[in-house]
Order: structure tokens, then sequence, then C-alpha cells
């Protein structure tokens, strides 16, 4: 068996028939574009995730200032 | 994506009948009918073997998954897929390959009468994210090394080495 992983659960085998040969190559090519896919997306979700919570966080500020020019107008 | 790697995994099986059924031609005796003007085309015996494993094959990629299992078992005596698990979650995927083709992923009446344990409601869209592509991914790949180990083993076929594919 070779040492290599192409997934959490599974490893090539050394020897196959002549039907498996073809079947993992288009089956390697399908998992690192999924793969690659998927990282990004996760990536980008990320940034997402960053993003919202700082627009949240400025949005929370902005409030709180906000709230905090109110009660300084009422003061005045 | 979904429909080329189940087409692979298709295309891997009807690969490896072809290799089965080249290796033992007695396996193809049925009850079904040939027109002597197709017999007659073919000069020798190895050729029209040859044809009929082909003409095999094509029949049986039409006929679904669960024909095929069957007819392997009743034919080969050989279980294409042991896992009763595996092989409900691959003739699932094949189900919703012909969905993404045929009905935009969109769930019909068909699908939900042959895989009433799938989850799926009538006229839900199908849509699978990155885990549930590479879930299906993972099962597939399962499946085929198992059937290739077994089928190697049981048939005597011969085999190649796998290079390192990762590389």
């Amino acid at each position: 068996m070779s040492d290599k992983k192409i997934s959490e659960n599974h490893i090539l085998p050394k020897v196959g028939s002549k039907a498996l040969l073809p079947f993992l190559r288009q089956y390697i090519d399908f998992y690192s574009f999924v793969g690659v896919s998927y990282y990004f997306a996760k990536q980008i979700d990320g940034m997402r995730d960053i993003a919202q919570k700082a627009l949240g966080e400025k949005d929370d500020k902005k409030e709180a200032e906000s709230k905090n020019n109110i009660a300084v107008n009422k003061w005045n | 994506m979904v429909i080329r790697n189940v087409d692979n995994f298709l295309t891997y099986l009807s690969e490896l009948l072809f290799l089965i059924y080249e290796k033992y031609p007695k396996t193809l005796k049925s009850n079904d009918q040939v027109r002597v003007e197709d017999i007659l085309e073919y000069e020798s015996m190895e050729d029209l073997v040859g044809w009929l494993v082909d003409k095999k094959i094509t029949e049986l990629s039409y006929a679904g998954l669960d024909k095929v299992k069957e007819e392997v078992s009743k034919k080969h005596n050989f279980d294409l897929f042991p896992d009763v698990g595996t092989f409900e979650k691959i003739n699932q995927f094949v189900g919703l390959r012909t969905l993404f083709v045929h009905n935009r992923g969109v769930v019909n009446r068909r699908f939900i009468s042959k895989y009433r344990s799938s989850g799926y409601t009538l006229k839900q869209k199908v849509n699978l994210d990155g885990e549930g592509i590479i879930s299906w991914l993972d099962v597939i790949l399962g499946a085929a090394i198992d059937i290739d180990k077994r089928a190697v083993e049981k048939f005597g076929l011969s085999t190649i080495e796998i290079p390192d594919l990762n590389k």
C-alpha cells in the first residue's frame, strides 16, 4: 500500500485492475479541484465572517457614539 | 462535478465488467436473442464475443445500479456492494446525478419513490456543499478500491502497478 493519502479514510493501492487506474486518475483530478475550491470557499467564508464582525463592531461603535451624542445633547 | 464523479465510477464498473466478461465469456450465456445478420458480421469467435461483451455492458449501463448489482451477483456470484449502506449511498448518488442531468437538481416523484429514505422532499432543489461533495468522493473511492481488490482476487484479473498519483 502507498503511504500517500488522498483522503482521510482511504489509501491508494499499489496495484489494481486495468479499470482502476483511469478511475483513480480522474478521481484525483476531481478531488484536487473540489479540495482547492472548498479551501477557497472556506477562506472566503472566513473573510466574510471577519468583515461582518468588523462591520458589526463598527456599527456598534457608531450606535454607542450616537447614543453618547444624544446623551450629551440632552445634557446640553 | 457531481455528474462527472458518478459517471467516473459507473465507467469504472463498466470497464471492470468488461474485463470479467472478457475473461469468462461463457458467463454471457443467456436466452437473449441475437440476429444472424449481426453474428455474420464477425469473422472470428473472438470478435463475436467482444461484440457480445460490448452489447452486454451497454445494456447494463442503462439498467441502473441495482440491476447491475443483481446481474453480477447472479451471473458471477460476486457482491459488488457487500455493505448495504455503501450501496444505498452510491445508488442515491446515481439518482441525484439523474436529477441534475434531467431535472435541474429538483426532486421529482420518481426520485422520491425510488429513494424513500433519502430525506429529500418533492420539488426540493438539491444543493450540495463542499463537505457534501467531499463525502461523496470518499464513499465512491472506498467502494471502487474495495470492489477492485476483491474482483482481482476472485476472477484472477491481471493487475497493473498504480503509480503515485499524488505527485
